[in-house]
């Protein structure tokens, strides 16, 4: 008896241990999403730790005021991003131009709630964010202050996500929130943001709540706005009759705002959809669905889902043979992986970009690339999110005279400038409105033997 | 209409795969494994990353595989070990705990980022009233049928089946008989992860294919099984396949499609109602 | 017991009011957390370690729970303390509705039918978001309680309070109950009590639990997503109650802590948050491989042990003598007969366990049924008592055909069994076990007590041993004051003195209460010293019947068992 337990318990235990041990230790080479060009740095696990570093035990930032008089011309001090009145050759004197200075002032704490671990992972968006930061960092901060983010891993549950908001506002009293990168960050934080008086330049918004917050503006165009867009595009850019939209993303509370997004379209073109239906299940076949779309005669057909949707609708048109339709993915079809995985086998599928493509080579992504490149972030949709936001908040954060608090930036970020730049096709714009959601553009990408290209090089800009 | 019965064959044949698993397992170790399709994604999985890796199809396949059976035989062993002795509550319990467990492992190893989980047989298609029935398809209903009606005479007409079942109800009785543990629990648990995986290779092709998505087809193969009421291995295939035919056609209308998920749960809540009018007492005197 | 519960409320009230003025806004927000995960847990406990049902919808109900408030709070003015017991109602209404088609199954088949439950509930209801989610339309806790270290308490006490009824009802009928029939159904049925009931108000009371841990959530975050209430949640807080051992409330309170202070813990030292579903994962197994109870029971255990050592002596079964008893058997056997079977018969496939048996056993007195191993002796008593899905012939009991009747209601006209493996569900005392099996009639449960020299009525049954546990359970049989007891060898387990003892006690007890007695007996002294009439199997067949000594010259009797013993 008693040696029955004994083993029972060596047995259990060893099986702890393995598992544990595999866990804590697997990461390093198979958790990246775009397997083969993510480099270790952005190992999800490991991207806290940096940040956390530079914390001082001071953290009140309040008493900081004297430290600003010691900052060295701030307003010299360009936003990286090229604006539109300034041209793409710039971009490579700003480092030259900034007098490069050691920023070892009291740190700016800047929160960052993404999902680093679970069911669907944005680890790019918050490291993108960071390299932006260390760039200030290496050259003055902001006053001489650096800038410090902090990133927390809501895991993809609303726990996570309420915990992590929560410690960031209240235990690192950061004075904003930054380049956030969540399925649902916003549904759960954006109440308690809006009651804190904390504001969110969010990187990657998903779930409704991030479109429809006082406190919080995305910088890209969500897959609400993605869905009206593409319809849109579909519609009017293609000029064909026949449109439909198979709804995919089936996770909670986001149903009411999809119905909504074709709703919109419907007012905007005056036209309705030919065909619609919804998956039951995220993990649903779409391929009879897909077929419903054929068998409806639509000409386009708009389809949403997350990145392994683009997979099994890729290969549902090519199987199927269904290549006569323009296939329309959101924006979460756009990732190299796809684009590899799929090879010509998805020739002719369609995406939303919400940026400026990010494959597209144009100079006006230069200084992003070399960042991303220099800071070892692989270059994405979710990368060039982190990048935005962060650059935006640094423009924020340099128009402010005085104190850095959650007030003043609150301020800044209330009074900001509506922000343009040929990353986005709509300015950003931030302000007192109870809801935001400035990015109302996208480009098209079309996949072409295994590579994303742009489909055509305007913008599809949604009226009004 | 022909369209959409046709074309829920696909995901039919999958829950049909998974659902024939868990019965013969089932029937075979006395446990309900609510892991069986996450044990099959690991292997597909693995066979993805092979193929990245440039290991060659096969190759990759025979790892994912193999790692699929040798997972489900970890398993095994560990329930052999520890809950031979315990109660169905018990054990079932236990393998609640160990699916959590495995879709938490899952989503450290892979993440939740799709893989091209290799198309098995490319090319090959059959047309049927204006349906592709790809070979993957035609494949995973044909194991499907063969584990089902191969299992079923194993198990009721067979000296190895009537034994393996025996012991799956007293767990004393197969050390008595000599059948050594190991061997026993490599056999019954590696078969089904064998079963698994190989389904889940050819399935993950044309679905969704995050870790999380292929995991979670375990939801409509436990509907299938429990139609099966967890003993009959062609119901367990008729009830997955009709789960996945009802769930098609119901995207026929949008009034309906609105509920197609409860679809799994409709079909096993009327089946229950149907089987268990009479009252039925557990196993236990 | 009442005094330490008292204490142990105020120790809770006291660290939960200091716990409030110390902790900063961010402690008290995951310590709420917690609290509320606790909510859950206790109802994880009611379902799996009080009533043995493996639920995986709890999250679902809770889901339903914040559902419902979400949407009143949409559509209504009222205050949150309104809307609460909503959250408690409309869980307890769809667990009772899905209960119906699902309590029929036990273990695995529940566990699936609720995991397909919660699947659809999550895909169809879930999935249209909250109400008020894109409204934003907040959902405040009572203007009270709207702070951060309010709102902690008054959860916290919420979760007191809920403890508080759940022990309550525990040691209500419908508490016990559930505890019978997670050791046994059979034995629940056979007490008279209708098993389906008694889940689905398990069922139904944990769903309502459930359902306020949702509404809590709620009012803590304002809004919920329905992420937070998808089948792997339900699956999750189950394996983290399995851990803990949410059947004890300390059980409930560590699974919600950790549950909330490991995944933080995780990411503060640099680790994903992710491993910790791993190590409940490991935990949950080790535990279950460990016997049941979790974490809670096993310190339970240990403090049981501590506190045994210190009072050195263990409750023994007083070897006192039985008195007041005349001594001997009584010769009561009446000539009526008050169980009549009639060819009853019973066929597996091909073999047959039963052939075209009949007998009447008649008012008072000992009927013996003896047999080797394997003759049909319990296959005949499940008949009797109704568990056997079909047979043949039909059964009357004093006059009335009850072939048709589930066990349950032959229990209720006053045929009662004992079992051979012994189902006294070790969670309860040996009273409150009598209690139940009394049904209210005249014995009380002292008196009972005394005919067998029980122990106190306050023991826990998991401390008796095997043989006090089989003579509790024929106590039980006959404190109802059943016309007929079928007895499945109830001296198994019990040696020597005792043994003649309980042989005694049990003759003089059911001839004063005048009840008939088909006793099983491997034991054929004990046989022959109390039974009047003796009938025989072997091979499903009746071999022979009679007076004890007839019936054991009987060449074909003895030919039976020298047989069956070589």
């Amino acid at each position: 008896m008693r040696h029955n337990l004994r083993s029972r318990l060596r047995a259990s235990l060893a099986a702890a241990l393995a598992l544990i041990l595999l866990a804590t230790s697997c990461s390093d080479d198979e958790d990246s999403s775009p397997a083969q060009q993510e480099a270790p740095a952005t190992d999800a696990s490991e991207t806290p730790e940096p940040a956390e570093e530079p914390a001082e035990p001071d953290d009140d930032v309040q008493d900081e005021a004297p430290d600003d008089s010691a900052a060295v011309e701030p307003d010299d001090v360009e936003g990286a991003v090229p604006s539109e009145d300034s041209d793409g050759d710039e971009v490579d004197d700003v480092p030259a131009e900034t007098t490069p200075a050691v920023a070892d002032g009291t740190p700016i704490r800047v929160g960052n709630v993404s999902s680093l671990t679970g069911a669907g992972l944005f680890p790019e968006a918050s490291v993108a964010a960071k390299a932006v930061f260390d760039r200030v960092n290496a050259s003055g901060g902001i006053g001489g202050r650096p800038i410090e983010l902090i990133i927390e891993d809501d895991g993809g549950t609303p726990e996570g996500a309420a915990t992590a908001g929560r410690k960031l506002v209240e235990q690192d009293n950061v004075v904003a929130m930054v380049g956030s990168a969540s399925v649902l960050e916003c549904a759960v934080n954006s109440a308690y943001y809006a009651e804190q008086g904390v504001y969110s330049i969010q990187g990657t918004g998903v779930d409704p709540l991030c479109f429809l917050s006082s406190n919080i503006s995305p910088v890209n165009t969500g897959p609400f706005a993605g869905i009206t867009v593409s319809l849109y595009y579909a519609s009017e850019t293609l000029a064909l009759d026949r449109v439909c939209n198979i709804n995919l993303f089936v996770i909670p509370d986001l149903a009411p705002a999809f119905d909504g997004a074709v709703a919109r379209w419907e007012s905007l073109t005056g036209k309705s959809l030919t065909f619609r239906v919804k998956a039951a299940t995220l993990e649903d076949d779409p391929t009879p669905l897909m077929l419903q779309a054929r068998d409806a005669g639509c000409e386009a057909v708009v389809i949403d889902g997350v990145e392994p949707h683009a997979l099994a609708v890729g290969r549902a048109i090519d199987a199927q043979d269904l290549r006569d339709i323009v296939w329309i993915g959101l924006t979460s079809y756009y990732t190299d992986a796809i684009a590899s995985q799929l090879g010509s086998a998805g020739n002719g599928l369609r995406a939303n970009s919400e940026f400026e493509p990010y494959g597209s080579g144009s100079p006006v992504l230069d200084d992003w690339k070399d960042l991303m490149n220099s800071a070892g972030v692989p270059l994405t949709s979710f990368a060039q999110g982190g990048y935005l936001a962060a650059t935006i908040f640094v423009e924020a954060l340099r128009s402010i005279d005085g104190e850095i608090t959650r007030e003043s930036v609150a301020g800044a970020v209330l009074s900001l400038e509506p922000y343009e730049t040929p990353l986005l096709g709509t300015p950003y714009t931030f302000g007192p409105g109870e809801a935001h959601a400035p990015n109302q553009a996208s480009k098209f990408v079309e996949l072409r033997d295994g590579r994303w290209v742009t489909a055509a090089d305007d913008w599809v800009i949604l009226p009004g | 209409m022909l369209t959409l019965v046709v074309a829920g064959l696909a995901a039919g044949g999958a829950y049909a795969i998974f659902g024939v698993s868990i019965v013969v397992l089932h029937r075979m170790a006395g446990v309900v494994n609510f892991s069986q399709a996450v044990v099959g994604a690991f292997g597909a999985y693995v066979a993805a990353i092979g193929v990245e890796r440039g290991w060659g199809l096969l190759w990759a396949a025979v790892a994912g595989v193999a790692l699929s059976s040798a997972l489900s035989i970890a398993i095994g062993l560990l329930f052999a070990r520890l809950f031979s002795e315990a109660g169905a509550a018990v054990r079932t319990a236990a393998m609640i705990a160990v699916t959590v467990g495995l879709f938490a492992a899952g989503f450290r190893f892979f993440g939740d980022a799709p893989r091209a989980v290799p198309v098995v047989l490319p090319g090959a298609s059959v047309s049927i009233g204006g349906v592709v029935v790809t070979a993957g398809t035609v494949i995973v209903l044909m194991i499907a049928i063969a584990t089902a009606l191969g299992m079923g005479w194993v198990l009721s007409s067979t000296r190895v089946g009537v034994q393996v079942r025996a012991i799956s109800e007293r767990p004393v009785v197969a050390e008595l008989l000599g059948v050594p543990l190991f061997a026993r629990t490599a056999l019954v648990w590696g078969f089904t992860g064998f079963v698994s995986a190989t389904g889940m290779l050819v399935v993950a092709s044309n679905l969704p294919g995050s870790f999380s998505s292929l995991g979670f087809l375990v939801f409509p193969a436990m509907a299938a099984a429990l139609i099966g009421a967890f003993r009959r291995l062609t119901l367990a295939f008729v009830g997955g396949i009709g789960v996945g035919v009802v769930e098609s056609v119901s995207s026929y209308r949008e009034t309906w499609s609105e509920y197609r998920g409860a679809i799994p749960f409709l079909i096993a809540a009327a089946v229950l109602l149907w089987t268990q009018r009479h009252e039925v007492w557990d196993a236990a005197r | 017991m009442r005094r330490g519960d008292l204490v142990a409320g105020a120790a809770y009230i006291g660290v939960a009011a200091t716990v409030s003025q110390l902790a900063g806004p961010f402690w008290l927000f995951l310590l709420t957390s917690a609290v509320i995960t606790a909510v859950v847990a206790v109802s994880v406990g009611v379902i799996y370690d009080n009533a043995g049902l493996l639920s995986l919808c709890q999250m679902t109900f809770a889901g339903i729970g914040a559902w419902t408030v979400g949407w009143l709070n949409l559509e209504t003015n009222l205050p949150f303390l309104a809307m609460l017991p909503f959250a408690a109602v409309v869980p307890f209404t769809a667990g009772v509705l899905i209960g119906i088609p699902a309590l029929r199954l036990r273990g695995q088949n529940l566990a699936v039918f609720t995991l397909v439950f919660s699947a659809a509930v999550a895909r169809v209801l879930f999935a249209d978001g909250f109400p008020g989610l894109i409204e934003g339309n907040r959902v405040h806790p009572p203007g009270f309680a709207d702070s951060d270290s309010g709102y902690f308490l008054f959860c916290t006490v919420t979760l007191g309070l809920i403890a508080v009824a759940v022990t309550t009802l525990r040691r209500t009928r419908t508490g016990r109950w559930w505890f019978s029939v997670r050791r046994s159904e059979r034995a629940t049925a056979a007490m008279g009590r209708s098993v389906v009931v008694t889940k689905l108000s398990a069922f139904a009371v944990s769903a309502a639990i459930a359902g306020i841990g949702g509404a809590l959530l709620l009012a803590l975050n304002g809004i919920v997503s329905g992420a937070s209430f998808q089948p792997i949640e339900s699956m999750t807080i189950l394996t983290s109650a399995l851990m803990f051992g949410a059947g004890h409330f300390e059980g409930a309170v560590l699974a919600g802590l950790f549950g909330q202070l490991i995944p933080n813990f995780l990411s503060d030292v640099g680790l994903p948050r992710d491993i910790a579903p791993m190590l409940f994962a490991v935990g949950g197994v080790i535990a279950l491989s460990r016997g049941e109870g979790g974490l809670s029971a096993a310190l339970r255990a240990a403090g049981r042990r501590l506190s045994n050592l210190r009072r050195a002596s263990r409750v023994e079964a007083p070897a006192r003598a039985i008195q007041s008893l005349p001594s001997g058997h009584g010769p009561t056997t009446g000539t009526t007969t008050v169980l009549d079977i009639q060819k009853v018969s019973v066929s597996y496939g091909a073999v047959r366990a039963l052939d075209d048996i009949s007998l009447e056993v008649p008012e008072g007195g000992f009927f013996g049924l003896i047999g080797p191993n394997g003759a049909g002796k319990s296959t005949l008593v499940d008949a009797l008592s109704g568990f056997l899905p079909s047979h043949q012939g039909r059964i009357l009991l004093g006059g009335e055909d009850i072939t048709a009747l589930p066990p349950r209601k032959r229990a209720l006209r006053g045929l009662r069994r004992t079992f051979q493996q012994g189902h006294t569900p070790r969670d309860l005392t040996v009273g409150g076990y009598l209690k139940l099996a009394s049904a209210d009639a005249g014995t009380s449960v002292a008196e009972a007590l005394d005919w067998f020299s029980l122990p106190a009525a306050g023991t826990p049954i998991a401390t008796l041993d095997v043989g006090s546990r089989r003579i509790l359970e024929v106590c039980g049989a006959l404190i109802s004051h059943p016309r007929v007891a079928l007895l499945d060898e109830p001296t198994a387990g019990l040696a020597g003195p005792d043994r003649e003892m309980f042989v005694e006690a049990l003759a003089s007890v059911t001839s004063r209460m005048g009840v008939a007695v088909l006793l099983i007996e491997h034991d054929i002294e004990a046989v022959i010293s109390l039974c009047d009439s003796v009938a025989v199997l072997d091979f499903g067949q009746l071999i022979a019947a009679g007076s004890p000594q007839e019936v054991l010259e009987d060449p074909r009797v003895v030919a039976a068992y020298l047989g069956a013993s070589t």
